[in-house]
Order: C-alpha cells, then structure tokens, then sequence
C-alpha cells in the first residue's frame, strides 16, 4: 500500500527539516564567528574537562614564574653583597701581608686600622643588605637587622632558616643564606626542661602572666607563668589545668606540645589571652587547633648548662681542636670532653692562655676575648677540623669578627695576632665562595626551570587550541554545505506545499 | 486536568521536608492528594526533576566542595604562624551544623549538634532514622551508605563523625528523621574570616613565627593535595584534587546535557514518524478528498443521467 502523505504531514515534516537545518547552521556560524568548538559543557563533555585541567596547569606554572621572577633579587643582591664582602677580605689580607712586613711600624698599622675601619663598615653594610625591605642575611627573621655591632664584636641577631619558594610542583629552592652560614654562626640550641623561660625568644624572654586553656571536652582554666619558671614549670602548670591535656616538648626540641585525651570532645583545643596579655604568644602556643597544639620554635638562647648535643636544633655538634693565639702564647685546646657549654668555656679558660670565653650578647655563639688590654685573643681552625668555626668564636664564616679582631690587632700592634688572622681570613674567603657558588647554582636552576616552563606554557596552550579551537576551514565548509541544504529544502517546500487539486479544478 | 469529562483542578502546597519547594496536589472533589512523587513523565515530571534533582545534586557537590575546602584550608592555616605570631586561627569562617527535623515526625526528640572540629569533621549529609527512643541508624546521604547505629542516653553529649557534638533531648519515636549536614549552602556563606579581614599580619603564612612562606607553601600544595574519592572528601584517602573533583562535576553536566539532547533528538524524530503514520491513516488528504468528491460527483451525474434516461424511456413508453 502506498502510503498517503498529506498536507499536514508535508508541512510538519517540512518545518521540522527547516528548523533543524536553521540550527545547524546557527551553530556553525557560531563556531566561525567565535573561533571556538566548546561553548558550553555538553558540547564536548570530556574536552572541557580536559581544557579546564590544562588551564589550571597553566595557571600554577604562571605561579611559579611569577615566583621566580619576583624572588630572584634576593638571589642577585645576595651574591653581589658576597662579591663585595669577598674584595673587601682580599684588601683586608693584602693590609695585614703589608703591616707583617719589616718596613711596617706602629704608626703605619694605625693607618691600616684605619682603612679596616672603612672595610668593616662596608662590609656590615653589605651583610645588612636589603631587598624589598628585607634583610637579605638574617634567614628568615627579615625585619631583624641581622649582624649588630657589640662591645666584643659582631653578633647575629637573625636565624638559621632559609626563605624558600616553590619553583615546580613538589619542588622548592632556597633563595636565601642565613648570614649564620656566611658571615656569623647561630649555635640555634634546643630546649630542655630545665631551660628557663628567660632565654627564650633569643633570650628575650617570655612575658610573665595569665592566659586560658580549654580542653576538648570544654574545661577552662586558667594558667599562669612568670619570667623566673623552667621549661618543666611551664608543662606542669599547663598539664595541670585540666586532666585530660598534657604539655611537653616538640619532638624537634624547638617548641612546647600540648596534647589532648578528651574522650567526648565539644569544641576545638584552645589556648587564648586573658585581659589583652601576651604571654601565651610568647610562649607560641596561642590559638585554636582540633588536635595537638604545636607551639611556635621558641628560640632558646645559649646558657651554660645547654649541652653540645642540643645545638644546631638538636644535631649536635662533634667538638674537636681548636687553635688559641694570645700574645706570644698559642697552641691547641681539645674541647672533645666537653659535653656542655659550660665546659666548653672552661676548658677554654683553662688552658693556660689567660683568655675568656663567654657567651655572646645575642645568645647563639661563643666569644673569646683576651684577658690583656695589649693583647687580642684570635681562634683558629686546626687543620680541616671547624670546631672554632662552629662555635662561632673563629674562622672560616665568622667574617665580620675575623675583621673586627685584625682591627683590633692592628690598633694594639699585636703582630700575633695580625698573623693568626691570615689564617681565618683565608678560611673566610674560603666559606664565602663557597656560598657564592651556591647562589650561582641555584640561579642557573631557576633559569633552566623557567624555560622549562615557558615551553610547557606554549606546548599547553597548544593542547587547548586543539581541543576547542574551531577548524574554520571544516565550519565553513560545513557552513556552505547547511546553506545549500536549507536553499534546496525553502524552494522545494515552496513547490510541493502549494499545488492541490483545488488549484486545477476552477 | 481533563480526564474524559471531568475536570480536576490541581494546587500547589509547601514541603516542610524539601527547602519548602512546592508540591503538586491533585483535588478530587472532597480531599486533595500529593501527586509529587506519581508524577512520571511530561514536561512537569521534568521539571521537577530538574529542581529535585538535577540541580539539587549539582548543589550538593558545589557545597562539598566549598565545604571541603573550607576544612582542609583551615586546618593548614591553623597550624601556621601569623607574622604577629597569631597562630590556631581560621582562614575562613568555620562551618555550622544545619539540622533539619522531618516536618512528619511524631516523637518529640530535639537533637541539638554543634561542629566541634571544625577542620576535620565529615562534610556530607547525614540522616538520623530513630529506630527506639534511644537508638538511631545514621544514613550517609552523600554516598548512600549506612554510618552506623549509635544507641544514646538523653540530654547526654556524644559525638559522632569526626567530630559532631551531638545531644538528644525529648523522646524520639521509632522512624522519625532528622538530617544535618555542615556543607548545606557552603557555597554561598563561604566567607574569608572577619579577624582575617581585619588584619592582614593575622594570615598564617610562615611556618614559624619569622617572615618564612613555609606555611604558605603548603597552603599552595593544596592545589596538588589527593583529598577527594569519587563522591565526596576523604582528606586522608582520596585519589582526586579540587580541581579534578570539579572538572568531573562540569564534566558530569555537559554528559548529562549531551545524552538529553540526543534522547530528546530521537524521541523527537520518533515522535514525527508515529505523526507522520497517524496523519498517514487518519489525516485529511486534500487531493484524496477532491478526488473522491469528483467520483461522487460523477457517481452523481451518472445516476442522475441514468434517471434522466429511463425518465426519457417512460416518456417514450407513455407516448407510444
């Protein structure tokens, strides 16, 4: 049977093919018009999701460029300062060759004391160096002016760390020496129980009074300190204020840990101020957490019970030989016995070289000083062995006091101690290439790093161009195709919709 | 509605249980019937599938995520230091439990909850099924699984999911339900924390309390960190970042819209051939018609030239 088609079956079918027709050709006037294949999400559901990945990627790889970029200066204005302070030791070495030599008299050392003067101040300018408005040496500490001048010499006022940026996913450089691996040492020891809260904060202290602690379960109370409690004051007392915490030290021996056994917890663990005071913050533990209170590193100062096992953030140190030069005196002291620091000075005192070893104003190194007005104290290195250097009382990176005793030397005539010191400025110079070869390798990975990058952008960029840029060539084709498409099925719908019978029975 | 010869009028009427979206009540003379859920097909079926469920799981994952992110972002900053050596602060406002009791409850338990752990609590939604006056099934709505039977004392503070303070006061009756969830609408209150704002050295970027980004770093590492399973958060277990959880929710809707237009296409091609076969059999075909009226016409002429003859024949027949 033939199958009747009649005028409302043409006309339906004929507007249907019309308007499909219209809205391929819509979407292929949109892909020209925009340049692009995805609009929306169900246009090409699994190249969007790609094309959203890809972005992000591009996103985070434009992060770190942008790191890179802003935090170079560092890199750069580190390494010229080291240049400079490099010259400057050359100079100081050349002055002391000169001032050993036979022609040399009093009055000419008092003329290289004077150019000392002028390298030492050039030299404290170069390791105060600033970027951004942030100390380039003092580790991360950048608002502290890290090398201050002292009645016994330079001290150290920044910190160990170094500022890190991320430069790749997972991967991060330091962009920063702390001057305590450059120029001056941070012995950065530990805290015992027995620490007093005094020589906390760098031996600023704590400020004494009353903060609140709130158990998980919800019990507050009150807890409070003054400056005269040890560490082991500090954990009972806050151990005390509820049953169900305890305080001890951090596990990396820089900070107080308080944790929580509550069996049915009602709120966060928290530690805060009472009346606008300051001593929780002090103590670095302030502040709300849902677990343990990780405390903030509290910076003990050195006292002359810290043991040796404690410095360098609890490494240790292995104490070995030093050189002591005083006058005409001067030989080798083994410090290996010693296990505190209070035995390290001693034995140092002891050793018959009528010197003095202390702690320093900052608190993270030792100093030795002559017990004579006529004569300077210099510490050397033995051999490859760094104890002096470590203990910050001489050679290698202890710059800026190497200077400051050969200052001294030259203004007293003491030509010992002149010749002690080529020793450690030769060591000096030694730790300053050293660093400077630092800088260079990490600018170089910064550089190669970046053109990686670049290359990744482009080639990612690419990618997203593939998926949903438009191919103009096939849309306009597609284009011209719908276009002959619609014209065929108007005129031939005009054709067959008009004629009926009607129009030949008049 | 027209239902042969009779007329049904239908109304709309606010559900307690469904963010007081409306339901469809159907009146049949003397009582009136929620026809919501019976409704099967038809443009109203979808839409409200679209407001019930398409949208509303769109919804649900949009707030999982800002909820999710909200916790995990928290709980780094907390344990960074501020410049002013602030540290334990939220970055962003911490989320509140939302608990719903079911409109149709007959007990008269109140179940009273507060977010104790802010930074590691669940983000999904949960359902209390009371089973006795002292016992309830926890239903994971997010990922459909059950979370357990948990048996309380009243007025007795206990927690449940990583950290939701729970207090159960009245007395509850077998079958009454009560949904809460610290991520409903997450997406719209997410807010940066107002002692934030006000201060910028509160931003716990240093990993101690010196000018260190280390905290920072980590709050960057984020972007990288496996914290989502296909559904919902799993901060210690997941194999999905943000991004990736989101792009799988945009790419979720394009493959949802796409495999739409396709039925709809076809169905709308099936739909003109049954059309085409309809008006085929019972459609007015103008030509077919004309024609036929032709044949009748002629049928016509003919019978009445056939009258006209034998009226011709009698009258000769008369005269003869």
């Amino acid at each position: 049977m033939v199958m009747r088609v009649t005028s409302q079956t043409q006309q339906r079918n004929a507007l249907n093919n019309i308007f499909r027709i219209t809205e391929d050709l819509f979407n292929a006037q949109k892909e020209i018009t925009s340049g692009k294949k995805i609009h929306k999400p169900s246009d090409d559901p699994s190249g969007m999701r790609d094309t959203l990945a890809l972005r992000t990627s591009i996103k985070q790889i434009k992060q770190f460029e942008r790191n890179m970029n802003s935090n170079q200066l560092f890199l750069s204005r580190g390494e010229s300062a080291l240049e400079s302070i490099g010259v400057n030791l050359i100079r100081a070495k050349e002055l002391s060759m000169v001032e050993l030599g036979g022609m040399s008299t009093s009055e000419t050392r008092g003329y290289a004391k004077s150019e000392l003067d002028n390298i030492i101040s050039a030299v404290f300018q170069e390791a105060n160096a600033k970027v951004k408005n942030m100390f380039v040496f003092s580790g991360t500490n950048v608002k502290t002016t890290p090398f201050e001048v002292s009645a016994s010499g330079a001290v150290y006022k920044g910190n160990s760390d170094n500022l890190v940026i991320q430069i790749e996913e997972g991967t991060n450089v330091k962009v920063t020496i702390p001057g305590s691996e450059v120029l001056g040492a941070d012995l950065n020891p530990d805290l015992n129980t027995s620490t007093n809260v005094s020589e906390l904060n760098g031996g600023a202290g704590i400020t004494s009074g009353s903060f609140s602690v709130t158990d998980r379960a919800g019990n507050s109370s009150t807890v409070s300190i003054t400056s005269s409690m040890t560490l082991a004051n500090v954990i009972s007392a806050i151990s005390n204020a509820s049953s169900n915490l305890t305080a001890s030290i951090n596990s990396s021996g820089n900070g107080i840990t308080i944790t929580d056994t509550s069996s049915v917890i009602t709120n966060s663990l928290t530690v805060s101020e009472v009346d606008g005071g300051t001593t929780a913050l002090s103590l670095g533990i302030v502040g709300s957490k849902d677990g343990n209170i990780e405390g903030a590193d509290l910076n003990a100062a050195l006292s002359t019970s810290t043991l040796i096992s404690e410095l360098n953030g609890g490494d240790g140190l292995t104490l070995g030989d030093i050189n002591i030069i005083n006058g005409a005196g001067s030989g080798a002291v083994s410090l290996s016995s010693a296990t505190t620091i209070a035995e390290v000075i001693s034995l140092i005192n002891n050793a018959g070289y009528n010197v003095t070893a202390s702690i320093d104003s900052a608190g993270n190194s030792l100093q030795v000083i002559s017990n004579s007005s006529s004569t300077i104290a210099v510490v050397n290195n033995v051999g490859t062995d760094t104890t002096a250097e470590e203990l910050g009382i001489g050679g290698g990176r202890n710059v800026i006091n190497t200077l400051m005793k050969l200052r001294q030397a030259m203004k007293y005539d003491d030509t010992y101690a002149i010749l002690g010191s080529l020793a450690n400025l030769d060591s000096g110079l030694e730790s300053i290439n050293e660093s400077r070869a630092i800088y260079g390798a990490v600018t170089r990975r910064m550089n190669s790093t970046k053109e990686t990058h670049q290359q990744s952008i482009v080639n990612q960029k690419d990618q997203i161009s593939n998926i949903e840029g438009a191919d103009l060539v096939e849309a306009a084709s597609e284009f011209a195709a719908m276009e002959t498409a619609l014209q065929a099925s108007l005129s031939s719908t005009a054709r067959i919709i008009q004629p009926s019978l009607l129009d030949f029975l008049r | 509605m027209v239902l042969k010869d009779q007329v049904f009028d239908l109304s709309t009427s606010i559900n307690a249980n469904n963010e007081s979206f409306n339901d469809v009540y159907i009146d049949s003379g003397s009582t009136t019937k929620n026809i919501t859920s019976t409704i099967k097909g038809g443009e109203l079926r979808g839409y409200l599938d679209m407001r019930d469920t398409k949208v509303e799981s769109v919804l649900d994952k949009m707030n999982i995520l800002s909820g999710s992110f909200i916790q995990e972002f928290n709980s780094i900053h907390r344990e960074g230091f501020g410049i002013d050596g602030s540290s334990g602060l939220d970055f962003f406002t911490p989320l509140d439990v939302t608990v719903d009791h079911y409109a149709d409850n007959t007990g008269t338990a109140v179940v009273s909850m507060t977010n104790a752990s802010p930074t590691t609590v669940s983000v999904d939604e949960f359902e209390i099924v009371f089973t006795s006056a002292s016992s309830f099934n926890l239903n994971n709505l997010t990922t459909n699984a059950s979370s357990g039977t948990f048996t309380f004392a009243s007025a007795t503070t206990f927690n449940i999911k990583d950290g939701f303070a729970v207090a159960i006061s009245g007395t509850a009756a077998s079958g009454d339900k009560v949904t809460f969830s610290v991520s409903e609408d997450a997406a719209s209150l997410m807010s940066v924390s107002s002692t934030i704002t006000a201060d910028g050295q509160k931003i716990a970027a240093g990993a101690t309390t010196n000018g260190d980004g280390g905290n920072a770093l980590l709050m960057a590492d984020l972007q990288n960190g496996l914290v989502f399973n296909s559904v919902t958060w799993s901060s210690e277990s997941g194999s999905f970042t943000f991004d990736e959880y989101y792009n799988a929710v945009v790419s979720t809707i394009g493959i949802e819209s796409f495999s739409a237009q396709a039925i709809l296409r076809q169905q709308e091609g099936v739909m003109l051939q049954l059309n085409s076969r309809r008006e085929s059999i019972s459609g007015v075909s103008i030509d077919e018609e004309m024609i036929k009226m032709i044949k009748f016409q002629q049928a016509y002429n003919a019978s009445a030239r056939m009258i006209s003859i034998v009226d011709e024949m009698l009258d000769t027949l008369n005269r003869m």
